[in-house]
């Protein structure tokens, strides 16, 4: 069986880009300049500006602070909707104070800089009971606004080149979020079974290992170094996952991760399933925890199909591009169930006109003029499938670098339920469970993983709030909240855990009064 | 032409099955119907609602099957394909939840599916626009969409290169009209001479609405655009 090439130059042809415009790149180092100087920025939640905020009388805002912390604390913000900004009118500082009293608060800052704000802290209410606090003092004539804290923290922008100017389908899928999380780690591995990679392309040395840089299956040699400088599809995958970020040349990949490169195709495009089968079995038994497959055929193959079962049983996540025909019949890897299967979005946020699609299809990425590495230390805009599955593939890079526990199931999952839903409601054959979200897809990551860290006791649901703030009590035992935190109450409606139980303790009913 | 005299006893043969068969069959069949969730699976995760599909077989015949979520009751289906959907409206994000399902044959003996968890991940999100738009000098790019009581809109855009746009708005409808006709009009949201911004706004109000991005300048704008729907 051919395996095809999935190179689709829609866009005009490999361009490289070989200038590099200092003007620009200082232009772009000075992005927010005022934020950068401050060394602070108000993460996005925080510029999330709601103008009417202020404005007491606002239905809109009071149910943006509800959303605020239903949303903020369940993802374990460090504002955790217990800290409260005031701000009250000239004078009213003592009136203020008075209320916050009468709550129950405590002031832990007033304005050192004659603004007539403060900032109260509610340790013992829980986050509902603080939005009856904030609707209480919006009702109150010395109080300007009262608004919960917004965590800010660093944010980091890519010094890259062409990163603002370029890299659109990075930054759709939320990789300036995700970025200022983590960046990947060199523990893991992605082998990326294309054709040969430049791994001396100074936008990816950095991440290869000099003494193992993957194997070539088509010429049987430790030296997957791309035969012809035509051979340029391996270089373009690579880039997209794992290009050096903010070292101010060039592009920004997906993941910080170290890439092995394993030649299953020659240098024009075309390789065997054999090739192919024998790439994803020594990836796998090289430790790799991600295998990116941007090739495919039409046909069923035996070989190929044990390969992919080989790795997804030995943990491996697979990711495979759908095919460039723009039909519905999806390539094999991709359709076999144990391959995630990648289309391509275009633009205008519509799958692109060349992806296939069909039943297996799960998730879609940015594939259409997307600027990567090529050999020659150059890059190139090129659009395809095969530039929508690496996408894919340095998210959960990403994701399992600071998730390494996460078996392959798990994060798949993950994968499919951070999405953004696009065609019709939940998954379909065109769009699959929908776009990627980066950031999403770590949110979910972290609170399994919160959850793993208390997976041997006992967890329970509370479905409604309770009116009271009613004291739980039982003796010898532990409560922690969603996030892990320990408490004394149960009384919102949320998901709460009995830790430290004596062993074969079995828990019949949990009633709460 | 039959008579309708000749036809009356099978009418009430037919009539009285209908009001006794059940109770008839009730003292001879003492077989509970085969239940099962087909569809999600054990510990399935999922935002937005959850669509439930039930298969249930009896050698009499299947009256009804009933759908429990976290042991409330949410819909009752009397044909094949059994299927049900369940909003968690106020439910918390990354919240486990139980379903089982109960099926009734026509002697009402009551099948009973076994009991399943799924992880619910928080409200849907839906995308309004997620790529990349030029726009012309002294033109605008709009996004219309349709939202309901409850939903929010969630969005960043980015203008390429470190340019500026001149202005960004959140219309309803009836302001859109007055932006097209160039009369005043009043935006939910307003952006002015930004590179880049963030915002969300939750709706209280079901009807269209428009994002728009205008560009007064005299040179085409690129811009990146992510925008988003939550909604329950």
């Amino acid at each position: 069986m051919l395996i095809l090439l999935l190179f689709n130059l829609i866009r005009p042809p490999l361009l490289p880009i070989t200038e590099v415009d200092l003007m620009r790149v200082e232009s772009l180092t000075t992005i927010n300049q005022k934020e950068v100087a401050l060394g602070l920025v108000l993460q996005r939640a925080t510029r999330s500006v709601c103008p009417l905020l202020a404005d007491k009388a606002s239905t809109e805002c009071n149910e943006a602070n509800k959303n605020f912390f239903a949303e903020e604390k369940m993802r374990g913000y460090y504002s955790d909707g217990r800290y409260i900004v005031f701000g009250y009118k000239s004078n009213s500082l003592a009136e203020t104070e008075s209320f916050i009293q009468q709550h129950q608060g405590k002031i832990i800052k007033r304005s050192a800089t004659n603004g007539n704000y403060l900032l109260a802290y509610f340790p013992d209410l829980a986050i509902e009971d603080n939005y009856q606090i904030l609707t209480e003092a919006q009702k109150l004539s010395f109080i300007r606004y009262a608004e919960p804290a917004r965590k800010m923290q660093i944010c980091l922008i890519p010094n890259d080149t062409f990163f603002l100017s370029s890299q659109w389908d990075k930054w759709i899928m939320y990789s300036d979020l995700i970025w200022d999380l983590t960046l990947g780690s060199s523990a893991i591995t992605v082998a990326i079974c294309d054709q040969g990679i430049d791994y001396r392309h100074p936008d990816l040395s950095a991440n290869f290992n000099p003494y193992f840089l993957g194997y070539d299956f088509v010429d049987l040699d430790p030296d997957p170094y791309p035969d012809s400088t035509s051979e340029m599809h391996g270089t373009h995958v690579a880039g997209i996952i794992g290009a050096m970020i903010d070292n101010r040349i060039g592009i920004a990949g997906w993941a910080q991760v170290q890439l092995l490169s394993v030649r299953v195709l020659d240098e024009k495009g075309v390789g065997s399933d054999y090739d192919v089968a024998e790439g994803i079995r020594w990836s796998t038994d090289q430790g790799a925890r991600i295998i990116n497959l941007s090739l495919g055929g039409y046909e069923y193959s035996s070989v190929l199909a044990e390969a992919v079962e080989y790795a997804w049983d030995n943990g491996v996540l697979l990711l495979a591009a759908t095919g460039n025909d723009g039909i519905s019949e999806i390539y094999y890897p991709a359709k076999f169930s144990q391959c995630v299967a990648v289309g391509a979005l275009d633009q205008d946020n519509h799958i692109a006109n060349f992806s296939n699609y069909g039943y297996e299809q799960e998730l879609v990425c940015p594939g259409v003029y997307i600027l990567s590495t090529i050999n020659n230390n150059q890059y190139a805009f090129a659009s395809g499938t095969s530039m929508a599955c690496p996408q894919a593939s340095g998210v959960a890079a990403l994701i399992l670098s600071v998730f390494p526990n996460l078996s392959n199931q798990r994060l798949r999952a993950i994968l499919d339920v951070a999405t953004i839903d696009l065609g019709s409601s939940g998954k379909d054959s065109r769009y699959g469970y929908g776009l990627l979200n980066a950031y999403r897809a770590y949110t979910l990551a972290q609170i399994l993983a919160t959850q793993d860290k208390i997976s041997k006791t006992v967890g329970f649901s509370l479905a409604k709030r309770k009116s009271d703030a009613s004291r739980f009590e039982l003796s010898n035992l532990l409560i922690y909240d969603a996030i892990g935190r320990k408490t004394d109450k149960i009384n919102t409606r949320g998901v709460y855990f009995i830790k430290d139980l004596k062993t074969n303790t079995r828990i019949k009913k949990i009633i709460i009064r | 032409m039959v008579s309708f005299t000749k036809r009356l006893p099978k009418f009430f043969a037919i009539f009285l099955f209908a009001f006794f068969g059940c109770s008839l069959l009730k003292k001879r069949d003492q077989i509970p119907p085969t239940v099962a969730i087909i569809a999600p699976n054990d510990s399935f995760w999922f935002s937005g609602q959850l669509n439930i599909t039930v298969s249930a077989y009896d050698s009499v015949g299947v009256c009804s099957v009933l759908v429990y979520g976290d042991n409330n009751w949410l819909g009752t289906d009397t044909t094949e394909p059994y299927t049900f959907i369940w909003r968690l409206y106020d439910q918390a994000p990354f919240s486990w939840h139980s379903i089982y399902a109960k099926a009734y044959d026509k002697a009402q003996n009551e099948g009973i599916s076994q009991t399943l968890a799924v992880f619910y991940i928080g409200r849907q999100e839906v995308s309004l626009y997620h790529g990349i738009t030029t726009i012309n000098p002294n033109n605008y790019f709009d996004i219309k969409f349709s939202a309901m009581v409850d939903d929010s809109v969630y969005g960043s855009a980015l203008v390429q290169n470190q340019d500026s746009l001149a202005h960004f708005f959140l219309l309803d409808n009836n302001n859109f009209k007055r932006f097209k006709n160039r009369e005043t009009f009043t935006p939910i949201l307003q952006f002015n001479n930004f590179n880049q911004f963030e915002t969300r706004y939750h709706f209280a109000d079901t009807g269209d609405f428009y994002l728009i991005f205008q560009n007064i300048g005299s040179v085409a704008k690129t811009v990146w655009l992510r925008f988003y729907l939550t909604r329950p």
